[in-house]
């Protein structure tokens, strides 16, 4: 565990002394995988597929803010879409629109859950969506991991609605309809919204009401509601859910969840700030790098660091 | 150098340039203005949502309105259309009036924390000048005549 709590320090002091490289590499590497990933999951128009957009794409993210990159990742997905058809590609740029009006403008910070939950599913590691965002959102991040839900289950689709497509029986009219009978007739998106919102919160709450252990307990009881809620959900709706992938899915999502909240969460990893001022008689170039601080430092960790 | 008056000065550059730079924005507008413009936004922007909201309904119940439409009695159909949006709307603008007027009312007290902040900058500054103004009366008195 101090081996842990060392290396957790080197990296942040490794983190404020070259802040000004290490984010952009960082966005850099976020905005590739996310971009490679949508390619090989949903690369469906062909002058997308190319590794040299992507590049290109991911430079430009390492530049903007995030939302910037979530933009650019829904853009492409959008884009995707109309690799299928034109029909689908205006239903998910509609879809994408109605989120972003409806729910995603009141809580923008969140954004990046709504890109990252197509893949968080795939890998059978979706608990890691809700309990993330309850340990760094706040309570209305329930409503982003709706939205994570509604971009995973309109996405899970696409494979299907493309066969559809290629067979070339049906119309514009009964793609776009087919299309959305398997996004809303859909009981696993029911479920998995209303447990996605209840984790988040009681994620937040749990992290927020306790002082002692509040980000290790509110992991555990984010998962433990987790799985409980979706076995629940699978035996009532008759989902015929594997448990095995819901136990052990939750089981990885809460130990990613360990790892980011004891690197990112609970750590003050601000960047340093560079500003210029003037007075009358000098002009004043300032970088103020911020001191090493733990905020909401668990007190085990500081026992176990004052044993030593 | 002061380093009181360089730290007051830093303070306050840094709310400027990075922290409070959305506060500095909200505080140039009058309560009113502020809630009326977030209330034109989310006019226009729900109005885009019902609009594409019912092109779906639309399209997803094309085959019954394609054999329908003739002889349906539109007037209470555009009246539930019109009752439903209107619900809508002041829902979410009920939304955007709390979120603002809490956004409002937050920078309004960060910036009365910044007024205070440049008062006493400005104190310093007066007493740093007055001491500097001692100091060279007392040169030009020591200097020889």
């Amino acid at each position: 565990m101090n081996l842990l709590l060392e290396y957790r320090e080197k990296l942040i002091k490794l983190f404020n002394e070259y802040d000004l490289f290490v984010v952009p590499v960082l966005k850099f590497a976020l905005a590739f995988v996310l971009f490679y990933l949508t390619n090989s999951y949903y690369g469906y128009l062909e002058a997308l597929n190319s590794i040299f957009i992507i590049f290109i794409l991911a430079i430009v993210c390492a530049m903007i803010p995030l939302s910037g990159t979530v933009v650019v990742g829904i853009a492409l997905l959008i884009l995707n879409c109309f690799g299928i058809s034109f029909e689908i590609g205006l239903l998910a740029f509609c879809l994408y629109i109605l989120l972003l009006i409806l729910i995603l403008r009141f809580v923008s910070e969140d954004s990046l859950a709504v890109l990252i939950s197509p893949f968080a599913f795939s890998f059978n590691i979706p608990g890691v969506i809700p309990i993330s965002l309850g340990l760094a959102g706040s309570a209305a991040s329930a409503l982003t991991s709706v939205c994570a839900v509604v971009a995973f289950s309109f996405t899970r689709n696409l494979p299907e609605i493309k066969e559809l497509v290629d067979l070339g029986d049906l119309s514009s009219l009964e793609i776009i309809k087919q299309a959305m009978d398997m996004l809303f007739s859909n009981a696993e998106m029911i479920i998995s919204i209303i447990v996605f919102a209840a984790v988040t919160m009681a994620v937040h709450s749990t992290r927020k009401l306790l002082s002692t252990y509040g980000w290790s307990t509110a992991i555990l009881v984010g998962s433990v509601l987790y799985i409980f809620l979706m076995i629940i959900g699978n035996i009532f709706l008759e989902l015929n859910m594997s448990y095995v992938v819901i136990i052990f899915g939750t089981l990885c999502s809460a130990a990613i969840s360990f790892v980011i909240s004891f690197f990112l969460f609970n750590v003050n990893y601000e960047e340093s700030r560079y500003i210029q001022f003037e007075d009358d008689d000098y002009y004043y170039y300032v970088k103020a790098i911020p001191k090493t601080k733990i905020t909401d430092a668990e007190p085990a960790h500081e026992e176990q660091s004052a044993e030593v | 150098m002061n380093n009181k008056r360089l730290k007051k000065m830093m303070d306050l550059a840094m709310f400027e340039e990075l922290y409070g730079k959305e506060d500095i924005q909200i505080s140039r507008y009058f309560f009113a203005d502020y809630l009326v413009l977030g209330l034109l936004q989310n006019f226009v922007l729900i109005t885009i949502a019902y609009i594409i909201i019912l092109g779906l309904i639309i399209i997803y119940n094309f085959d019954y309105f394609a054999m329908n439409f003739a002889d349906m009695n539109l007037k209470p159909v555009i009246m539930y259309i019109i009752i439903v949006y209107a619900a809508i709307l002041a829902f979410y603008s009920l939304i955007v009036i709390i979120i603002r007027t809490m956004k409002y009312n937050r920078a309004v007290s960060k910036m009365s924390m910044y007024d205070h902040k440049l008062k006493s900058l400005d104190q310093i500054s007066a007493g740093g000048e007055s001491v500097s103004a001692e100091k060279e009366g007392n040169k030009k008195d020591e200097s020889p005549a």
